[in-house]
């Protein structure tokens, strides 16, 4: 292996400034824009990585995204970053790569074993092997199987880089800033249209960079910079480098990964590293290139074995010589342009051999005159070397039988550069559009016609278009046309003129040379290790679809998603087949184009971010009195508030304690609340809940009970009327938004001539319940303008007082069984008016309890919340049959009546105690004694302080009729089962005296 | 005794600069006016002559008059910002229309400066320029999922109005996504 840094060239580095890097433990220099691919290439570093499965060495075989074989991680801890294209990956001072997939060194991999395993590990070799083994082997194997596969590894520390995420928008969209792409950007600019330009690479030019034509008598690089200039100095143009569009997605939104700081040693401060864009685009212009391809022959993936045009590429942009004495092999005319750019370039090329036995002359005489030998009729037939190029065997070669004549002669050389044609690239428009379309002259597909609900146009390379004046011209007339449907009147400009003529890329249909007597790895897939003999065992096999070959080779599933790879593998199947490709056609291209980061998917919704959190008024007085804070939905709600040393269960059962006993009070502030207004407000709610609300007078409040249309229970609450037209409805926490959104869906669908407006107030309000004996004391030493005697404000009333000047309105309500009140306020003024009634109920000892407490005072009461309305249950179910009027027609009226809800067998709510003194679980099966059969489910459960038992309310089986049986409690996942005594739910306080008291 | 406990403080936004600024606003009040199909020529009609506007402002957009702003929020609703419930109902009776008073149930933050466009993006699926979105635009969407309104006051100026709950939520949010634009 030779591969050097040559004297001159190389566009993009500045040789006045070194970098260092480290790749597998040891220091190197490159470079000022170099990428770690050229660098090590510059230091004849070839072997960089080894192949998934059978460890092979390999280097880098191509200069951009599309790499299959130069794959390394970058980094390390938090910031390690698996699976990166060294040819992607530039280097910056400090920039740590290793290799992957090898242990215990990239020099002694000992998984190389897997190698002298080739026979074995065919393709299938998994589903063969294990097919037998059962479930219990196979989870035995699977264990080794996993920690030997795998490419890279990502890291288990937390990432501490920022990743965003953003949107953008443009009239014309192009993607891909080769020659195609840059004239079509440019006439959609210069006319007007809003254009956002997204190339992958660092660099804005394509295959421009490496060209050694003119453009309108300036070198193409000069054209292409000058172009960009333009670009960037017009308003209208945004221009996105190291962008990689991955994904076309309906009513043209674009899917784009921005390697925002993958260039420098590590993000500035508040920098992300990667952020994902969704580009809206009115028209989409795909101007993504072609693919040049591979060849299949016997050692075609040893490291110094890489494409024409790649090397071209290193010698020009970056100044690197991949040999001393490099072989080139071509099917096509595009491998002689190759050979004399670098020769012009300073690698010395001697040899190119070329399958056909007819070659244009003009190239014949041009190499003659190079000193360059051409062996027509010849193949590479084979590599020597393991971790580079020793050696080449070339040999002839029949193009209509596909096989060598003879057994050829050895050729020294340090590099096999390889023109299989070119494929163009079809993968956004195959993502988006409709079958390819097979090009028999190129042996390639092209874009099928766009969906109907995308609109995007292809040209250059990517359309099939390669001489590169027409490329330009159809990138212009791909601008203009994108520009006309984008609204904008396209200008019309002269398209440039390109010299010398482009070469003639229509390739022999050689794309595979079988190894002579069958011995040899010949690779399509280079990172999945899949080989021409794979595929033809699949034939063998029975693999008829080209998606079947697919998935039980695994062939085009690397993370170069088949760039390389299809076409050698259609031409390998068509020909097993005897079909003409186009009738064997190809996988459709899904998204993503490149990998994504996690991260990028992620966004800054990581961590704290990870989901808006929503607080009450009073989250921070809570917080600050020690509240553990529960997640119930979005909000934050108080939980519990321990004591010092307290455990959960000692806090709550203070809690209740002290509330069935004095005062305690609880923030309600999460309820949902909604405004119902209007001269029809009453009709409304009378047709939304169960029970009557017509007569519900000003000042009092009722419970609400609120069905589907099935007739099963929705949500229920109470509603207060404030005044002649309007209503405050509130709803359980959860179902607030659910609630408001299906009344307003019956008041625009069922009811639309009834004049009321619905207006969540969940936020206008905050809310404290006081319960307890001394509550209505607490309140009337704090509370003024309103009589709060037990006559003067009964069950249910509801009225406006004042705390201080800060005007409340109070509902007398009881969710725990006690005596209590909901005190509302404006959200403003939530927190001076808990502190007020925290400071009026010091002398009786009031304390804030949690939504431990409130579940424990409700389940004693009896009363029903989301575990008990699943979804399942009907108002008879619940024992509030009696809320459904028979005298009207409600949401759900009509279906209640229905067979299935009117089964004697149904399940009913139930209370249940503990014969064990300790604590039910919440989901275990309830069960008759002696039987495993389920009857029924405990719903909630907890101590009661009340009681001195454990309890919990539960929905049984005729739960009504079963009141003192015994049954089982089965929670067999956690092995446990307990004696329970059905009773009545409601525990305590039967006749509701404390209440009404 | 009064006390208002904001829901976002005011110093809660304290990297801006020139490029990109994050303020909290004290609206006085905020009124919706819902209304129906069968009285709503009667309230578009007293809007109009409230905020002197030709024609019934389309759903979308906002006009304003001093410190007041008319929002039409929805195709029977406009909301009212600086103006407090008693003139919001003004002439209108309960039988035209619902009054509700939310002064207390959103949040308010300006953004201003000539990043405000990439700024909104960066969460927003909403083409922000100038074309698509001009000066008096009211735009209902939403940011880091939570429900948001923005007003577009000026080319490089927006308020957004949140809900109150959310609001501390996402003024962190607001400002975490503000740091890019805001730093050094």
């Amino acid at each position: 292996m030779s591969a050097y840094r040559l004297a001159e060239n190389g566009h993009l580095i500045d040789r006045d400034k070194p970098v260092s890097f480290r790749f597998n433990g040891q220091t190197y220099s490159g470079f000022d824009g170099d990428t770690l691919a050229s660098a090590l290439l510059a230091q004849d570093v070839q072997h960089i990585a080894a192949s998934f499965k059978y460890h092979r060495p390999r280097g880098v075989m191509t200069a951009g995204s599309q790499e299959p074989s130069g794959v390394v991680t970058l980094r390390s801890g938090g910031r390690q970053e698996p699976n990166c294209k060294a040819p992607e990956v530039e280097i910056c001072e400090g920039l740590d790569a290793h290799p992957q997939n090898v242990w215990p060194s990239l020099g002694f991999d000992i998984q190389a074993v897997n190698g002298l395993l080739s026979p074995i590990f065919a393709a299938g070799f998994y589903y063969k092997t294990f097919f037998e083994a059962g479930q219990t082997g196979w989870h035995f194997f699977e264990r080794f199987i996993r920690r030997a596969a795998g490419m890279g590894e990502a890291s288990r520390l937390p990432d501490p880089d920022r990743y965003e995420r953003a949107n953008g928008f443009a009239d014309v969209l192009v993607v891909g800033s080769g020659a195609a792409g840059l004239a079509a950007a440019l006439t959609a600019a210069r006319s007007g249209a809003k254009v956002l330009m997204a190339e992958e690479a660092a660099h804005f030019g394509g295959g421009l960079l490496a060209s050694s034509a003119t453009i309108n008598g300036v070198p193409a690089r000069q054209w292409c910079r000058e172009t960009v200039l333009e670009l960037t100095g017009l308003p209208n143009v945004t221009l996105m480098a190291r962008t990689a569009i991955h994904g076309l997605f309906d009513d043209n939104t674009v899917g784009a990964l921005e390697r925002v700081a993958d260039h420098k040693a590590q993000p500035e401060p508040h920098e992300a590293r990667h952020r994902h864009w969704t580009i809206h685009a009115g028209q989409i212009v795909l101007a993504t290139g072609a693919f040049e391809r591979p060849m299949v022959f016997d050692g075609n993936d040893r490291p110094g074995v890489m494409l024409a045009s790649a090397a071209v590429q290193y010698a020009a942009c970056y100044g690197v010589a991949i040999g001393r004495a490099p072989v080139v092999m071509t099917n096509n005319d595009s491998g002689y342009q190759s050979a004399f750019d670098l020769r012009a370039l300073g690698v010395p090329i001697a040899t190119i051999v070329d399958p056909r036995d007819t070659v244009d002359p003009a190239l014949l005489e041009q190499a003659a005159s190079l000193s360059v030998t051409v062996r027509t009729g010849h193949v590479v037939a084979s590599v020597s070397g393991r971790k580079g190029v020793k050696g080449v065997r070339i040999a002839p070669f029949d193009v209509r039988g596909g096989q060598l004549t003879g057994a050829g002669e050895h050729l020294e050389a340090d590099a096999v550069l390889v023109s299989g044609g070119w494929t163009p690239n079809i993968n956004l428009a195959s993502q988006a559009g409709g079958k390819p379309a097979f090009d028999a002259e190129l042996q390639a597909f092209l874009p099928g016609a766009p969906r109907p609900n995308v609109s995007f146009v292809s040209c250059g390379s990517a359309a099939g278009v390669f001489d590169l004046q027409s490329a330009l011209a159809s990138g212009q007339e791909a601008g203009r046309s994108a520009t006309e449907k984008a609204g904008v009147k396209p200008l019309t400009t002269p398209t440039p003129t390109v010299e010398p003529t482009s070469p003639d890329v229509r390739p022999a249909a050689v794309f595979d040379i079988p190894p002579r007597r069958g011995k040899g790895k010949c690779f399509v897939d280079f990172q999945h290790d899949v080989t021409a003999s794979d595929i033809a065992l699949a034939h063998r096999e029975g693999y008829v679809s080209v998606e079947h070959l697919k998935r039980y080779t695994t062939l085009g599933m690397a993370i170069d998603q088949g760039k390389n790879a299809n076409m050698n593998a259609l031409t390998l199947m068509a020909r097993a087949q005897d079909r003409p490709i186009e009738e064997v056609g190809t996988t459709r291209f899904r998204p993503p184009y490149v990998p994504l980061s996690l991260g990028a998917i992620a966004g800054r919704e990581t961590g704290r971010q990870f989901r808006p959190v929503r607080r009450s008024p009073i989250h921070d007085w809570h917080v600050s009195n020690d509240a553990v804070m529960l997640n119930t939905g979005p909000w934050e709600r108080p939980r519990y508030y321990p004591k010092s040393g307290e455990t959960i269960t000692e806090a709550y059962i203070r809690e209740a304690t002290t509330v069935r006993k004095g005062v305690g009070m609880v923030d309600v502030s999460f309820l949902g609340k909604i405004d119902v207004q209007g001269p029809d407000a009453a009709e409304f709610l009378n047709r939304v809940y169960s029970n009557a609300f017509l007569k519900l007078p000003v000042g009092k409040a009722r419970y609400g009970l609120m069905l589907r249309e099935d007739g099963i229970v929705y949500d229920d609450g109470t509603t207060w009327r404030l005044s002649e037209h309007q209503y405050l409805m509130t709803t359980t926490t959860a179902n607030a938004a659910l609630v408001l959104a299906k009344m307003e869906y019956w008041h625009a669908t069922a009811w639309p001539e009834l004049r009321v407006k619905l207006t969540s107030l969940t936020d206008q309000w905050a809310g404290m319940a006081v319960a307890g004996p001394d509550s209505r004391a607490v309140l009337q030493a704090v509370v003024t303008d309103l009589a709060l005697g037990a006559e003067d404000f009964g069950f249910m009333a509801v009225g406006n007082g004042r705390i201080g000047d800060i005007p409340v309105t109070i509902a007398r309500l009881s969710f725990s069984g006690e005596l209590a009140y909901e005190v509302f306020t404006a959200s403003h003024h939530g927190l001076a008016v808990w502190e007020a009634i925290m400071a009026a109920g010091q002398d009786f000892d009031i304390i804030p309890y949690g939504t431990e407490a409130l579940g424990t005072l409700r389940i004693e009461k009896g009363h029903v919340t989301a575990t008990e309305i699943d979804g399942r249950t009907t108002a008879d179910d619940l024992g509030l049959g009696g809320l459904c009027s028979k005298k009207k027609s409600f949401i759900g009226s009509a279906l209640l009546g229905r067979e299935a809800l009117l089964e004697n067998n149904r399940l009913q709510l139930v209370g249940l105690v503990s014969k064990e003194s300790r604590a039910l679980l919440p989901g275990a099966h309830l069960t008759a004694s002696g039987s495993s059969e389920s009857a029924g489910h405990v719903t909630a459960t907890t101590y009661s302080p009340a009681l001195e038992r454990y309890i919990a309310l539960g929905l049984l089986r005729r739960g009504r009729e079963r009141h003192g049986e015994t049954l089982t409690a089965r929670f067999p996942l956690r092995g446990d089962t307990h004696e329970i005594e059905v009773v009545n739910p409601v525990f305590f306080d039967p006749d509701g005296s404390r209440m009404h008291g | 005794m009064a006390d208002q406990s904001a829901p976002i403080e005011d110093g809660c936004f304290d990297r801006n600069n020139a490029k990109l600024s994050l303020s909290v606003e004290h609206p006085d009040h905020l009124v919706q006016i819902g209304f129906w199909p069968q009285s709503a020529a009667k309230v578009h009609k007293a809007v109009a002559t409230r905020f002197k506007s030709k024609k019934t402002m389309p759903p979308g957009q906002f006009v304003s008059k001093g410190e007041a702003l008319c929002i039409r929020s929805a195709f029977d609703a406009y909301l009212l910002i600086n103006v407090d419930p008693v003139a919001a109902r003004g002439d209108l009776s309960p039988d035209a229309c619902a009054v509700t008073d939310l002064s207390h149930s959103r949040a308010a933050i300006a953004i201003v400066g000539p990043a405000v466009e990439r700024f909104l993006n960066c969460d927003i699926a909403i083409d922000f320029s100038l074309e698509a979105c001009p000066v008096g635009s009211a735009v209902q969407t939403s940011m880091h999922h939570i429900p948001v309104l923005l007003l577009r006051h000026a080319p490089e100026r927006f308020v957004l109005y949140v809900y109150r709950s959310y609001a501390r939520d996402l003024a962190g949010w607001m400002a975490d996504m503000a740091s890019p634009f805001q730093a050094g």
